[in-house]
Parts: structure tokens; sequence; C-alpha cells
């Protein structure tokens, strides 16, 4: 099956991989008088859920290791923004941690990526050359805290927070999934247990699509509205947040809710 | 000036003075007017300004660009307070380890003073910022975080992220709209 798939990329860098091609006209038919030109649907900015992402994008980790894109096809992958810093990110990395060292033996690839030019500066250090042992290693504040932490993390770094804004990812933790077709297939919380307070009655997001995946089960596209910290982007860009006009909230006032539910299909919010 | 038009300006302006002023003690001061409020607690609280504009901020001390963001928004509603219209800000505290009611207001009160904040901080004690979601019945996701309500109590835009003086001026209109 694999071979039959045209290569395929989980992340791209050109926004024409998404656009769609207006209809083309009958060349032997004579246009007609009152034709209106084809209202031109404008391409998404954004990787949508059920979307496959064609085209080529290489990270770099923190040891300037490239990883490519062409390298997870036919794997379940999982992509989390990652931060060292935000208290909210930290309350989930053990959970993190423990689903990724039990989906390792089923293939499944984490990869965490640091897009906050707080933490990973605006441009990418030189790496030290293989010959100079002595040479101070970049991202010294992302290996500390990872080694402190004891995380198993692989953490790509998002200069110029480009993929996050092609994913429009918006808080530290936020996760993304993708199955072996390359299709993403939810994105959102890790569970809805922001506090580690209720482990046997959360709702286990990451995990139960995961099982599902690995299992060969087909999944309905959904997602969760993440929490966090804000992704701290080059210039306080707002790309993936900014201003979401009436309509796409709700009205004060009213009694309790029954907590987050998967939403299927489109993007909610972003502007 | 007809005598009767200057009474009526001098009333006015007494009134929109005393507005400003009451927003002006509302300022957070000391720990003491600082408020430690769950998140029912501040659904109400946010219900009460039912019949005027409101910006809700929630932020938190240890969000850096919360912290970065908030003189902008100082700035940015500074006209549509005295206007009329409401700020609070939501210090999201407890949304991590270690908070403490004592603690939780130190800090707040402390940086509420070094950024000149002047308008109403409140600090929520739900941890959970999702169990505060559902409470309130937004789409919060992550820190910094603006919601506008028009006075009809309905939410009438979201500022996701950092936001400039412009752009809390701009949420400002639209809670007025």
């Amino acid at each position: 099956m694999h071979a039959l798939l045209a290569p395929l990329s989980f992340f791209a860098l050109a926004v024409t991989a998404f656009a769609q091609d207006a209809p083309q006209q009958d060349p032997t038919q004579p246009p007609k008088a009152e034709a209106k030109p084809a209202a031109e649907k404008p391409a998404p900015k954004t990787l949508e859920l059920g979307q496959r992402v064609n085209g080529e994008l290489t990270l770099l980790d923190i040891d300037g290791k490239e990883q490519k894109a062409m390298d997870l096809m036919g794997k379940v992958t999982v992509v989390n923004f990652y931060s060292i810093q935000c208290p909210v990110q930290a309350q989930w990395d053990e959970r993190l941690a423990q689903i990724q060292k039990d989906f390792a033996e089923q293939g499944v690839v984490f990869l965490h990526i640091n897009s906050n030019v707080t933490e990973i500066g605006e441009k990418a250090p030189e790496q030290p050359k293989a010959d100079d042992p002595e040479a101070k290693k970049p991202y010294e504040n992302v290996r500390a805290h990872l080694a402190e932490k004891g995380l198993p993390f692989r953490v790509l770094v998002d200069h110029g927070n480009k993929v996050a804004d092609l994913f429009a990812a918006t808080s530290t933790p936020h996760v993304y999934v993708f199955g072996v077709d390359g299709k993403l297939v939810y994105k959102g919380l890790v569970d809805d247990d922001q506090r580690d307070n209720k482990p046997d009655t959360r709702t286990n997001y990451l995990r139960d699509v995961l099982g599902k995946l690995t299992k060969g089960e087909t999944v309905e596209p959904s997602s969760t509205r993440e929490v966090g910290c804000s992704i701290k982007r080059v210039g306080g860009n707002n790309r993936g947040g900014g201003r979401r006009p009436r309509g796409e909230g709700r009205r004060r006032g009213e009694g309790g809710g029954q907590g987050p539910r998967p939403q299927g299909g489109g993007e909610r919010g972003g502007n | 000036m007809a005598a009767t038009d200057r009474r009526c300006a001098a009333a006015a302006l007494l009134a929109l003075l005393s507005l400003n002023a009451c927003e002006e003690r509302s300022a957070p001061s000391a720990k003491a007017d600082l408020p430690l409020l769950s998140a029912s607690e501040l659904r109400d609280r946010i219900a009460a300004h039912k019949g005027r504009p409101l910006l809700v901020n929630f932020w938190a001390t240890w969000c850096g660009p919360c912290v970065a963001e908030m003189p902008d928004l100082i700035a940015g509603t500074r006209d549509f307070r005295q206007r009329g219209g409401a700020v609070l800000a939501v210090a999201m505290e407890f949304a991590v380890d270690g908070a403490t009611p004592e603690s939780a207001r130190a800090k707040v009160a402390a940086k509420a003073s070094e950024l000149g904040i002047d308008f109403p901080v409140i600090v929520c004690t739900e941890g959970d910022l999702i169990a505060l979601r559902d409470a309130l019945h937004l789409d919060l996701g992550a820190l910094p975080q603006t919601v506008a309500y028009a006075r009809d109590g309905s939410v009438a835009a979201i500022h996701d992220g950092v936001g400039t003086a412009s752009e809390f001026a701009s949420l400002a209109r639209d809670a007025e709209r």
C-alpha cells in the first residue's frame, strides 16, 4: 500500500500546496454571455484536518540533525508544539513522555517542535564542528531542561515559527497527529486533565487516537481546543491567534457546561 | 452659553470624573483589593457587568507575553474606560503548581503595581484552564486572551494571544457595538 502512495511530506513551506485550480473553460464552446467568473476560493493558509500535506520541509533538531518530512512517510506521527518555559506544558510533560514510551514499539514517532523565539532565538546558531569537542553546543537551555526533567523528547527547532504558522499552532502544548497516509487526524489537547487530578476519569484524546491508528482502525478527524501558553512568535506575530469576531464566543451568565468535546471537521477560531 | 447649559455641562463633567474615580479606586493597591474568585464566582462577576461593554483579559504573572502586553492593554482601553467601558484583568495564578492564596495575591499585587494597572484585577482560583473554559462557556485557549462582551452579555469578539494598544482599542469598539 505504501509503495502506491505518492511521496508524501508532513510539512510544507509553500501555501500553493493547498491552492485549488479555477474551473477550466471548454474551448469548444463559446463563452456564455452572462457567465460570471467563478468565485475563486481562497487557498487555505494553514493545515486543515483531513489534509495531506504535499511538499517538503526539513527541520533541524537541537543537535543539528535533519528531520526530513519524507522520512516520516508511512508512520503515525505526533507533532507537539513545545516550550521549556511554559508551566502548562510542564504539567503534561510526564504524560506525554509516557505516551511516547508506550507507543514506541508500534513505531509512532514523536516530534516536539520549539517555535518560541524567546527560547531558541530568531536565527539558528552555528553548530560546533565535529572535530572540536570543546565547543559549546547550542540550545543549552533546551538541553539542560530536558536533562533536568529526564524527558526523552526529540526537539526540533522552528526558527521564525514557519511551521507553527503553517499548523496555526497557538499554544504549548498543542498536539497534531498524522496517520500513516499522511493525513492530519487529530489536533488539540493531550487529554482534558491539565492538572493531572482525575487519572481515572480523564478523556485521553491523544492516547485514544494513537490506540486506534496503531490498530489500523479508521479515525474520524477531530480536534479539541488547546490550552497553554501562547507560542512566542518572532515580532509578537499573532498569526494563529488574533481577533475572532462575533459569533464565535458564548454568552456570559450561563451555567456550567459538560467539558470539551472533540470537534469534528474543520478548524475552530483563528482569523 | 446659557446658565442652564453650563450647569448641565458641569453635571456631565462631574459624572464623568466620578466614573473615572470609581475605576481608579477599583485598581489594586494592596492585597486586600484583590478578590480571589472561583470559576463560578468569576462567571457571576462577569454577568454582573451586563448593560455595560466589558473587556476581560486573562493573564498571569508567570506568563511573559501576558505581562508584556499589559501596557498596551492599559493604553488601548483608556479611552474605552473613559467612555464608560469596563476592563477586568483575571490573573490565572493557580493554573501553575505551587500557588497559594497568599502568594498569588502578593505576586499579582506587586506586578499590577509595577505595571500600573488602573482597572480591577481578579485572581481566579481555578487552576484548570479547561474547567474554567467550561464554567465560563468561553472558547479559551492559550494565555493571554482578551474577551469583548457586548452590553447584552454576548461575546462580541475574542482576541487570542498578545495584543497591541490599537488591537485592544478595536476590541473595545467591538464591545460597544
